[in-house]
């Protein structure tokens, strides 16, 4: 059976935790198509926390298309997330190099690329939403 | 309910079985000893011919051999001090020790309200009292029949012994402790609180038997021919002329001896009205303990 | 978990007077059933008044507190049912065995499930001819549970039930009310002044001060309604949006968590400006420091908002 870990705190909501622990095991190989994760009453008992942040979490992860199931037959993995293109991947890698030689150049230290991403990030998302 | 209080005073009615197993056995072995001298003594056919006036001697005899002395002092004491110090162990800490040990949450939050949980408890408990003090009482009365026969009922040890006296004492003790242990919340503070007020009671009742004898008691003049002795009320043979009879005092009075007594036929008379005085006190402390158990809040 | 529709717990401007103080005042809010509420608050708050209140030990002042419709009264044996109460220090008979709190359990209540109750001690080894007394703390505190759970009641109630037990007592213990909670579609009630531990527990939030409700509500809302605002210095409360629940100040900048919703936040926005989302932490923190409205601040508090 699958096993979660929660850490208390780190600040991230306990329910999110949950699907990141999901998403992440699928990358790594460690959940694969057709494993059963653990019934709510089996998690809530083995974390000790709300059943309802288990829920949650497993509803995000269906609505995600990573699981599927009926209620009362318990919750499986139905689509492990294609792995990045090969190529795509490459060029990525490659254009990343590319900007930390740039920034390196410009005396960007590596606390500065840090936030530099968080605020990119950031904005990026109030695009999206706003 | 019923399971709930026997469990929770089991100790207590275990030991209230080992008191009438001993006092029992003290009882009947002493009783039986009685009786045997009592008949040797030739008592049973003196008092059925003469009501005691033709056998003086015998009756001194055997009134000294088992009233007076160290046999009834033993008795005496326990008499008093057992519905006393029973009546607080097991009052204080009926309501004390939920209070102060926080299990009142517990035996308040099922679903037997609290007056009701309280009042099931209290007649039970009540009801397992009076229960030993008859018990003790029948023990006692049988065991004194014999010298009931030739003394006064008013004596210390029959009085406290037989009647009423014994099982009410023993209730206005626990009515006193039970309101007390829910007015302070501590078994300790309960019993010596309860104890205090049981013994001003217990005061005020001698008192009342004793020098004031706001009792029934009764007025004889005895002219005396050839001058007044001066009669000790102590006698073994009330200076009344009848067994039974208790003397409170005798003075003088020109040539006569003003004799005031308690008649032997107002022993109930007595009884009641001490026997009821606890009563009353009891039966009215624990209306008081229900009564602001329903009124309060916390 | 939680049913849509069936309120499990209401109160309404419920109010509690010892002498001459309130304990408890013009407390306000709605639970639905299934919900796992956290009660926050420093000592004194007014927990345990509440509490005592909800099962039916205690008799409002004003208001009233309703559980699955009914109100709460004071001793009335349909109150009691409902609500199974395990109160701060889980108070046992010490000269009593397992077996015989079980007795005394089953004697007390109408339902009583012996089952439950025997097997819950059988998983976690305690004998039942075992004395109260001989048993450890956490053991204490499971077999009190145990008589809350076989009680059958629809909600549960809990007051600092984790206290006085060492963590691993403590993780066994709530594992254990989880798992009964998903089990039986519980609604459980409980009342913590360590604000940490409820995070992952409830997901309907009561915060409570000085004997006033601060905040109520399902924790997923109240994080959502709440956000924490990076600002310059210069811009004064009535500046930010929504209401400010507590503001820092540095020299240059401040950071306020505030009561808006996204649509707000959009609207006051400025260049310089960040808003982060607020962990449970700190909302419950902002909220328990914050002044209890009394009815002297209620009026200007509004002005503020509006």
């Amino acid at each position: 059976m699958f096993r979660f870990q929660l850490d208390g705190s780190s600040g991230v909501p306990p329910y999110l935790q949950l699907v990141h622990q999901v998403r992440q095991s699928l990358l790594l190989g460690y959940l694969r198509t057709g494993d059963q994760l653990p019934t709510v009453k089996e998690l809530a008992e083995d974390l000790a926390i709300n059943p309802n942040t288990v829920v949650k979490a497993y509803r995000q992860l269906e609505h995600e298309g990573l699981t599927g199931g009926r209620p009362g037959q318990g919750t499986f993995i139905v689509a492990a997330p294609e792995p990045p293109l090969p190529d795509a991947s490459e060029s990525l890698r490659a254009s990343l190099a590319e900007w930390f030689r740039a920034a390196e150049e410009a005396g960007l230290s590596d606390e500065a690329v840090t936030a530099l991403i968080a605020v990119v990030r950031h904005d990026m998302r109030k695009e999206r939403i706003g | 309910m019923t399971w709930v209080t026997w469990r929770q005073h089991r100790t207590q009615a275990i030991v209230c079985l080992a008191l009438v197993c001993v006092i029992g056995a003290y009882a009947i072995a002493a009783g039986t000893r009685m009786r045997a001298t009592f008949n040797a003594d030739g008592l049973p056919a003196c008092l059925a011919r003469s009501g005691g006036a033709g056998c003086p001697a015998a009756i001194t005899s055997f009134i000294d051999e088992f009233s007076r002395g160290g046999v009834s002092a033993i008795i005496n004491l326990p008499l008093i001090a057992i519905p006393g110090f029973l009546g607080l162990a097991v009052g204080a800490p009926l309501l004390g020790q939920e209070l102060e040990r926080g299990t009142w949450a517990l035996a308040w939050s099922q679903t037997v309200p609290r007056t009701r949980w309280l009042t099931a408890k209290l007649g039970l408990v009540t009801g397992g009292l009076v229960l030993f003090g008859v018990v003790i009482t029948a023990l006692m009365t049988w065991y004194h029949a014999p010298l009931d026969r030739v003394t006064s009922r008013a004596e210390p040890l029959p009085f406290n012994g037989e009647g009423l006296m014994f099982t009410a004492s023993l209730l206005c003790a626990f009515g006193v402790a039970v309101l007390a242990g829910l007015l302070l919340r501590n078994i300790i503070g309960a019993m010596v609180v309860a104890y205090v007020a049981w013994d001003v009671l217990t005061g005020l009742v001698l008192l009342m038997g004793g020098p004031l004898h706001v009792v029934p008691s009764a007025t004889m003049r005895l002219p005396c021919a050839n001058g007044c002795p001066d009669a000790a009320t102590g006698s073994a043979l009330p200076v009344t002329g009848h067994l039974g009879d208790f003397v409170y005092g005798i003075t003088r009075s020109g040539h006569e001896l003003v004799v005031s007594y308690l008649p032997a036929n107002q022993f109930w008379t007595l009884q009641f009205i001490q026997g009821g005085l606890y009563l009353v006190v009891a039966l009215a402390s624990l209306g008081i303990a229900v009564w602001i158990l329903n009124r309060r809040t916390t | 978990m939680t049913h849509d529709g069936a309120v499990a717990l209401r109160a309404d401007r419920l109010g509690k007077r010892y002498g001459q103080t309130w304990g408890l005042r013009d407390c306000t809010f709605a639970v639905p059933a299934g919900s796992i509420v956290g009660l926050v608050g420093p000592n004194g708050a007014g927990k345990t008044t509440l509490l005592t209140l909800t099962v039916g030990l205690l008799a409002p002042t004003e208001g009233q507190i309703a559980v699955f419709g009914e109100p709460s009264r004071a001793r009335a044996p349909a109150t009691l049912a409902r609500v199974s109460y395990l109160a701060q220090d889980h108070p046992l008979y010490r000269g009593f065995s397992v077996a015989d709190m079980f007795h005394f359990g089953r004697s007390m209540n109408q339902r009583w499930d012996q089952a439950l109750a025997e097997q819950r001690m059988d998983a976690l080894g305690i004998p039942l001819q075992r004395k109260i007394k001989a048993l450890s703390g956490g053991q204490q505190a499971q077999v009190a549970l145990t008589m809350a759970l076989a009680k059958r009641a629809p909600l549960l109630v809990l007051d600092e039930p984790v206290a006085s037990l060492d963590p691993i007592a403590r993780l066994d213990f709530m594992r254990d009310v989880m798992g009964a909670a998903v089990g039986s579609g519980l609604t459980v009630v409980i009342a913590s002044h360590v604000i940490s531990e409820l995070e992952r527990l409830c997901d309907y939030l009561v915060v409570l001060a000085g004997g006033r409700l601060q905040l109520a509500g399902p924790v997923d809302d109240l994080l959502a309604a709440h956000h924490l605002l990076t600002v310059p210095r210069s811009v004064p409360d009535t500046g930010l949006p929504g209401t400010v629940i507590s503001r820092t100040d540095s020299d240059r900048h401040s950071t306020a968590l505030v009561a808006a919703g996204l649509g707000q936040l959009a609207e006051a926005e400025r260049p310089g400006w960040r808003a982060d989302p607020v962990s449970f932490d700190q909302l419950v923190l902002a909220y328990l420091q914050r002044p209890p409205v009394t009815d002297h601040n209620r009026l200007a508090r509004s002005a503020v908002t509006s």
